[in-house]
């Protein structure tokens, strides 16, 4: 087979040991769920339940009309204690539902799951629907809409199960791999019928080669069950940012996302394959997206640890159960996400959310800074960028507040990978530059389209 | 030799003549019609070109009034005299807003808990960006000083403190520092006005969670609302608001409340008269 990639990138340490080898644990009991009601991107959403009410778990407890909005399920069954403004993993306050599990009266189910769906049967927009339904949102980090992605407005050839994880430190995708190859296969199966592709393929990193052979198997047995599905496996040469949506197009399928294009625009629709076990969860249990894998690491981490917990589930929750153990002397930094994308958050007593990938507890050798220097320009940014984009020339335009020439020469392609921060020798804020240069100059445009009209 | 120089000065002097006669022909030929009164408004400005009008520099203001589409009262540099001279050319009277510009935080480095250690890029739009705030509240001043690099009139500077204070005298009341700030929390207030005003901005609803953050956050408990004898304060998206139609600078609010951000503009603020002691009044 084949090893393929995309042009430029980095390799940066993996540090994956930790936690590659331990099996998934189940977290089943919490002391109370703290439940964002916004974790999705697009429109925000209103709860639907009131304090004191008693819900199960997979009940809708928020939604809201429109296109871009997802509703949120109470992740346990309980008592909605307080619903108000709480610190989430993003580092804003929203606000949040808070519920104490409680026991089911006698004889009442502790569950409100919907009524199974076969989606190789029934109709596309049913299908869509139950996506919806469920809650269903990116679980890579973005928080995208799944039922938006998968009703794309052009023909879709190729559906890509993203398992590349090429963020340091987290294993949970391929954790996830080697325990339920079964479910990502049927789910890419799913996906397939959904979009009406012809062709899927699953895409691994070479580091995580020790994942192939259960896909095989799965994949085998799956050719049994449902012959004529065309799914492969394609390796990817380990290297960061292989998991980005356009990056991984364009190293399977040698097409490039246009400018402000989406991937449908070549043709692809890519899915995690957290998001994959969520959708085939969805379809066979009729179960919302209530719980999610997300791995605990990190050299301040005693107990590093890939996870299965309710949504909403407070990190510090988990150390108070023992079910994690942090070396608290040592903590210098939190990061929900991977350390190249994540968000520093200030503790660790902030809810898991639906795009929580990852918790990192870093230790002081960890999570150095530097200070930032003048360029020296060696041109090392510009060989890095996997958009092909020149991060010197784009940082010297922004600092300069000339958002016009930033256009022109690419920032809003800039998909904030963070690569350029991590080669650059002599430290330069790049990637942090380009964030707050990307805000303005959105702002910007939108002043102008409202003075055009 | 001789011969050679003069003839070549005559030439240099004929072709001279010539061109200038081309050059004036088609000055008057090709003439692009201009509004007199674009240069006219133009020189009445004063030609600091902060922006503080919303118009692209003081020409694409002075084109703006001139042709009628912008009011003559925009110039808050140049203030009352300006907006007279612009008012003279344009025919109309106005009067011109002399506002300045007001901080609604006073979370100061020892007030307002801090959410953790900011190392990224030291401007507030960075650091509200990826830290949500760099202080524990979500509303406060970031204390960067995004204002203080905008101010084209010296009228701002970063305290120790870790706020901006307003030189209310420089201050032009352009409101530059209001666009630019990432919080929104600066305002810009008529330098005359009279009342009370609340300095905070934070807008959690949970009374703990704000005693928690900052030791000068408004508690939401509604003091000043119940104890305004004129009825003059209501709660607006979860800050007190002064009705200055109806205060009458009575100082209760101001009295009342228990974490003193309720502040009197004219004599704890803006300072433009001095403080009377609440007891020689009574």
């Amino acid at each position: 087979m084949s090893i393929k990639t995309f042009k430029g990138g980095a390799h940066p340490p993996e540090r994956k040991e930790r936690s590659e080898e331990k099996s998934i644990e189940r977290v089943t009991s919490v002391s109370q769920v703290v439940i964002p009601v916004n974790q999705h991107f697009g429109a925000p959403i209103q709860p639907l339940v009131k304090v004191g009410e008693y819900v199960k778990a997979g009940q809708k407890i928020a939604d809201a009309e429109g296109r871009m909005t997802v509703p949120v399920h109470a992740s346990v069954a309980g008592i909605v204690k307080k619903i108000e403004p709480r610190l989430q993993s993003n580092n804003t306050e929203g606000l949040c539902i808070i519920i104490e599990p409680k026991e089911p009266e006698e004889g009442e189910s502790s569950t409100d799951f919907m009524p199974p769906l076969d989606p190789f049967t029934c109709s596309k927009e049913e299908a869509l629907a139950r996506i919806r339904a469920a809650g269903i949102v990116g679980m890579g980090g973005a928080g995208f809409p799944a039922h938006v992605k998968l009703a794309p407005s052009k023909p879709i050839s190729v559906v890509i199960a993203n398992a590349a994880e090429c963020e340091p430190y987290l294993t949970i995708d391929a954790r996830t791999l080697v325990e339920m190859p079964e479910k990502v296969v049927e789910g890419v199966a799913m996906v397939m019928k959904i979009v009406n592709a012809p062709e899927g393929v699953i895409a691994i990193e070479e580091n995580k080669k020790f994942a192939i052979p259960h896909v095989e198997k799965a994949l085998e047995a799956f050719s049994k069950a449902r012959p004529g599905i065309n799914i492969r496996i394609q390796e990817l040469k380990t290297k960061y940012p292989q998991g980005g949506e356009k990056m991984l197009i364009t190293a399977i399928t040698g097409r490039e996302v246009p400018s402000g294009g989406l991937p449908m625009d070549v043709g692809c629709v890519v899915q995690n394959v957290g998001t994959l076990c969520a959708i085939v969860d969805a379809f066979k249990e009729g179960k919302p997206l209530i719980e999610r894998g997300f791995t605990v690491t990190g050299a301040a981490c005693k107990t590093p640890k890939n996870l299965v917990a309710p949504i909403g589930t407070l990190v510090s929750d988990l150390v108070k159960a023992g079910i994690l153990e942090i070396d608290e002397e040592n903590l210098a930094r939190v990061v929900f996400g991977g350390p190249m994308m994540g968000v520093a958050v200030p503790g660790y007593e902030i809810p898991v959310q639906k795009n929580t990938s990852g918790v990192l507890l870093m230790s002081r050798d960890e999570a150095q800074y530097y200070t930032e220097e003048t360029c020296i320009r060696c041109g090392r940014c510009m060989r890095a960028c996997a958009c092909r984009l020149s991060p010197a020339l784009l940082a010297v335009a922004v600092e300069a507040g000339d958002y016009r020439e930033a256009e022109k020469i690419g920032l809003l392609d800039c998909i904030e990978c963070g690569t350029c921060s991590f080669v650059c020798p002599a430290h330069r804020q790049l990637v942090q530059k380009f964030r707050v240069g990307k805000q303005i100059l959105r702002a910007l445009k939108q002043k102008e389209s409202q003075n055009a009209r | 030799m001789v011969t050679t120089i003069l003839v070549t000065i005559g030439f240099s002097a004929l072709l001279a003549f010539v061109i200038g006669i081309a050059l004036a022909f088609f000055r008057e030929k090709f003439k692009v019609e201009r509004d007199p009164k674009i240069d006219e408004v133009r020189d009445a400005l004063p030609g600091a070109n902060c922006g503080g009008c919303g118009f692209p520099g003081c020409d694409g203001y002075a084109e703006a009034v001139a042709t009628g589409r912008a009011p003559v009262n925009k110039c808050t540099a140049g203030g009352a005299a300006t907006t007279e001279a612009l008012g003279k050319i344009m025919g109309v009277s106005a009067v011109a807003e002399d506002k300045v510009a007001v901080l609604l935080c006073q979370g100061t480095h020892e007030k307002a808990v801090a959410k953790g250690e900011y190392v990224g890029i030291p401007t507030c739009r960075a650091a509200k960006l990826s830290t949500g705030s760099v202080k524990a509240c979500a509303w406060g001043c970031q204390g960067y000083g995004d204002c203080v690099a905008v101010c084209k009139f010296d009228a701002l500077a970063m305290g120790d403190d870790g706020l901006p204070h307003v030189n209310y005298d420089n201050c032009t009341g352009c409101g530059m520092c209001v666009e630019e700030c990432p919080q929104k929390i600066l305002t810009l207030v008529p330098r005359d006005r009279v009342g009370s005003i609340v300095l905070c901005s934070n807008r959690n609803t949970v009374k703990a969670n704000v005693i928690k953050t900052c030791k000068v956050g408004c508690i939401k408990c509604e003091l000043c609302v119940r104890s305004c004898p004129e009825k003059a304060i209501t709660m607006v998206n979860g800050v007190p608001v002064t009705d200055y139609a109806k205060c009458t600078s009575c100082g209760i609010c101001v009295e009342k409340c228990p974490t003193k951000c309720y502040k009197m503009l004219e004599t704890d603020v803006l300072g433009t008269k001095k403080k009377v002691p609440v007891m020689a009044e009574a």
